[in-house]
């Protein structure tokens, strides 16, 4: 189920209604969610609900039994049933994620070296949301494993954890330490807090359907239809649809996210913020504290950490950021090109990193409006280029639309002044001052009740107007 | 655990704000057309379950009342016309036009008929007639009974009833607006084959060996049909979609662009050498659809419709020359014509004289909106077999004389 989709305002209004109505039956209350969590996810294809059931079941016995283990003083029985949590998720998502991929590139090496065979191939979508709940439910057993969380006892609100609805496809991916405790205290209705989730809805709905789709339907896809399209861009013509991918790709994830913790917070629930005006950073290493943020701390605190961080020395401590990297891209698709993706930001921050300790004086630049400017401007174009692989569909792809940045000769595509007014308008709303946003949430908190739903009308029917034809899903929910 | 409780005024004034809307809008006409929705084969479809009035070149259709000139075709109508002039539409009083659950302009149709094998065979007690086209055959602007497929199934019944014959007729009407040959082909491969028509009858304008335009810019799922039925979206689509947003590429953005050049060719002159292809590839085209309708023993009609501005040209302006010694090359194994073709041009020429010497002499006025019209008060007005405000359609008393001709030469050429 889309949340663009008017089955999901239906889903959300409904649960809204009775969860709250709900409030003192904790079980009842847990339950509608949890079966409101798995309709949401069986609405489009209910053919892999079972590997969200597996992954449940899986985990919640793990941790059961890595805390019994704990509590006994085995620690091999910890150990085997970390393995297990660790095969059975992995695997999972190593089977359904990545076979055809590494199938099909050992294939390739080995036809190369004369050997030709025809494997079996899955041929099938990647489930959808599959790589977000793995990981939700490693977290939790690697922090039970590591004694930093007691293990969830109801299976009811475990279930709930790594099924809940609105971050259950693409994040934001929460942490076990985050959420349980959250399911444990009894929900307080707040006025504030509903108009507060209302307003992070509008908010996400206008970046996905206003800006995402808009750019995405008239700029970025008929150009990255194809190699013949790519060709024909010069490099006026692709660093405008590289622009606009990267304010699409915001919009698109970002507003998701919006969304996501929009929708938890009508529930009570808190959702870790996951983006952060990112492309305001002024560095690299900024923009990833700013851009998907659950997902970076994940792989940092259970991947980068757990290889030893920087603490191992300065050049390991570099190694282990490519690794990490790399694997970032690997996580966020089974294609080369995503590799190279998580690969070339890795390699950026090591760069980064090396510059520090030997170029740059006392490690960092002096602050001055010059600097910030320089560096935003340094850091959004390092990204920006980098989305370029992130969106191409191969690596010929991706040389034809490098090769365009030789040809300057070619005028820019004429577009109609909507988008281009769209493009401003995605640019300064990176460069209204911090607080505007929490001003303009202050300004809906404070007008009554009926007006907000005048405004939400409003907003229904504008967004029916202004967002181009079709319904078109979040691009995160490929991975 | 009362959940009203819970449904509050922010709720409550958003449901009502966009009913309040809906309803106010309706009051003032939005919503009140027929809409349609993008399909990847036919190119675009009508939406079925609806009632409206079509929106065929956003012509809104309130001018088009004319009294029959034939008497006789309102035998067995239980409606009577009491218009002695054009007269606007009375929208009030007016009753839409319903569309089927097939999504075309009809009430209902018998299903298809299949075997014991469970294959599509000939009902023997009933005569199917299917009748493709585009806006002249859906009937833009004419009320539902008198399009002239409608007005053949009632003469048609109605000379079986004479002659005795039990067999129910049914003429099923499965033109679109706007399609052109190559979209009403496709409706007979994709559509109507499981109906297994006896006569399967296909109009013919110059204009419809163009390409058919493989884009639309209306909505693909399933949720978004509701959507499009509202009076609030017909607003938002006429005066904010359709002014201010920019139209979303096609996928086939080329082959659309292909399409629209040609046509530009086309339209300066339909008979140039350099355009002779679209009408030889139809005609391969048609000739496939006839291989197969005679496979399933139906036989292939070929209907020229009379438009006005054809009866101001030569005779070798008009797209017979081409149809008529293709219709006549083909032949059966035993040697009889294997199409009918059916050329009513002379027949609308001789109802209106005078009016088409006066168009010679003064021509065709443009309405507000740049289509072809002639007012009411333009002289011999009352002969016409067109719409005044549109004279690219027939009106009422124009799919009567069309029903006739077809009709009679029916009757003439097929085995009784």
């Amino acid at each position: 189920m889309l949340f663009n989709s008017f089955e999901y305002v239906i889903l959300l209004w409904v649960c809204y209604v009775l969860f709250w109505t709900l409030k003192q039956k904790r079980s009842l209350r847990h339950a509608l969610l949890l079966i409101a969590s798995w309709l949401f996810y069986s609405w489009a294809d209910w053919r892999f609900t079972w590997l969200l059931l597996a992954s449940t079941a899986l985990d919640y016995g793990a941790g059961l039994g890595i805390a019994a283990g704990a509590a006994a003083g085995d620690a091999r029985r910890k150990r085997l049933w970390m393995a297990a949590s660790l095969v059975g998720n992995l695997g999972l998502l190593g089977f359904y994620k990545y076979y055809d991929f590494f199938t099909t590139s050992f294939q390739a090496a080995f036809a190369k070296l004369g050997l030709h065979f025809d494997p079996w191939l899955l041929g099938i979508a990647v489930p959808a949301g599959i790589s977000f709940y793995t990981f939700q439910t490693l977290s939790y057993t690697i922090d039970v494993y590591r004694g930093t969380l007691k293990p969830c006892r109801s299976l009811l609100d475990f279930a709930l954890f790594v099924a809940f609805f609105p971050q259950l496809v693409a994040g934001p991916i929460v942490r076990a330490s985050d959420f349980l405790p959250q399911l444990e205290r009894p929900p307080l209705f707040d006025a504030a807090r509903v108009s507060s989730g209302l307003f992070q809805i509008l908010r996400g709905l206008l970046k996905k359907l206003l800006m995402a789709d808009i750019l995405g339907t008239h700029i970025v896809d008929p150009h990255f239809r194809d190699q013949e399209t790519l060709g024909q861009l010069g490099g006026w013509g692709m660093l405008l649809v590289t622009y606009a991918y990267a304010l699409q790709l915001y919009g698109d994830f970002a507003g998701y996210s919006d969304i996501a913790i929009g929708s938890a917070r009508l529930f009570g629930f808190e959702l870790m913020k996951n983006f952060d005006a990112p492309f305001r950073s002024k560095s690299l290493e900024e923009f990833w504290s700013r851009w998907h943020i659950s997902m970076s701390t994940w792989f940092q605190d259970y991947v980068y950490v757990w290889m030893g961080g920087s603490r191992v020395g300065f050049w390991r401590g570099c190694r282990n950021v490519f690794i990490a990297w790399t694997l970032v891209g690997l996580w966020h698709g089974a294609a080369w090109t995503y590799v190279l993706w998580g690969a070339y930001h890795g390699a950026w921050l090591v760069l980064v990193r090396l510059l520090r300790k030997h170029v740059i004086p006392g490690g960092k630049f002096q602050p001055g409006l010059r600097t910030t400017v320089l560096g935003t401007l340094f850091a959004f174009h390092v990204v920006a280029f980098s989305m370029i692989l992130f969106r191409c569909r191969s690596l010929g792809d991706f040389t034809t639309a490098c090769a365009q940045f030789t040809d300057w000769s070619r005028a820019l595509p004429v577009l109609p002044w909507q988008l281009w007014l769209i493009l401003a308008l995605g640019v300064i709303t990176h460069c209204l001052p911090e607080g505007f946003v929490a001003w303009l949430e202050r300004l809906f908190h404070a007008v009554p009740s009926w007006l907000q739903g005048l405004g939400l009308a409003t907003a229904i029917v504008l967004l029916f107007a202004l967002h181009p034809p079709g319904l078109a899903p979040f691009i995160y929910f490929q991975f | 655990m009362n959940p009203l409780r819970w449904i509050g005024w922010r709720t409550t004034a958003c449901v009502v704000a966009l009913v309040v809307l809906e309803l106010v809008l309706r009051q003032f006409g939005w919503g009140a057309y027929v809409v349609q929705e993008r399909d990847d084969y036919l190119g675009w479809r009508m939406l079925p379950d609806q009632r409206g009035w079509s929106r065929d070149l956003l012509v809104p259709e309130d001018i088009n009342w004319v009294e029959y000139r034939e008497p006789a075709l309102l035998e067995g109508r239980t409606e009577t016309r009491s218009h002695e002039s054009w007269t606007p539409l009375d929208w009030d009083a007016a009753e839409r036009e319903p569309l089927a659950t097939t999504g075309y302009r009809a009430v209902a149709w018998d299903p298809p008929s299949y075997g014991p094998d469970g294959r599509p065979i000939q009902d023997p007690n009933l005569y199917r007639v299917a009748v493709v086209g585009n806006s002249y055959t859906y009937g833009t602007s004419v009320a539902f009974a008198d399009i002239w497929s409608q007005q053949l199934e009632r003469l048609l019944q109605e000379d079986f009833l004479r002659r005795g014959d039990a067999r129910r007729v049914l003429v099923m009407n499965f033109a679109v607006q706007g399609y052109v040959f190559e979209q009403m082909a496709r409706t007979y491969e994709r559509v109507i084959r499981p109906w297994q028509p006896n006569l399967l009858i296909v109009p013919c304008l110059p204009h419809d060996v163009v390409l058919m335009d493989p884009s639309s810019d209306d909505a693909d799922y399933a949720f978004r049909r509701h959507v499009l039925r509202t009076a609030t979206y017909d607003l938002l689509r006429r005066h904010v979609i359709d002014r201010w947003m920019p139209k979303p590429p096609s996928p086939q953005a080329a082959e659309a662009q292909q399409a629209k050049e040609l046509d530009r060719n086309f339209q300066s002159d339909p008979y140039a050498p350099t355009v002779r292809w679209l009408w030889d590839h139809c005609a391969k085209r048609l000739q496939g659809v006839r291989t197969t309708l005679e496979a399933e023993n139906g036989r292939l009609v070929l209907l020229m419709l009379p438009q006005l501005i054809q009866l101001m040209v030569r005779d070798d302006r008009r797209p017979g020359v081409f149809w008529q010694p293709w219709a006549a090359g083909a032949k059966r194994a035993d040697g009889s014509a294997a199409i009918l073709y059916l050329d009513p041009t002379d027949a609308f020429y001789a109802a209106m004289p005078e009016l088409v010497e006066e168009i010679n002499r003064g021509g065709l006025g443009k309405n507000e909106r740049g289509l072809d019209t002639i007012r009411a008060d333009y002289p011999h007005a009352a002969q016409s077999l067109y719409l005044l405000e549109d004279t690219g359609h027939y009106s009422p008393a124009g799919h009567a004389m069309l029903a006739r001709r077809v009709y009679e030469r029916l009757m003439k050429e097929l085995p009784r």
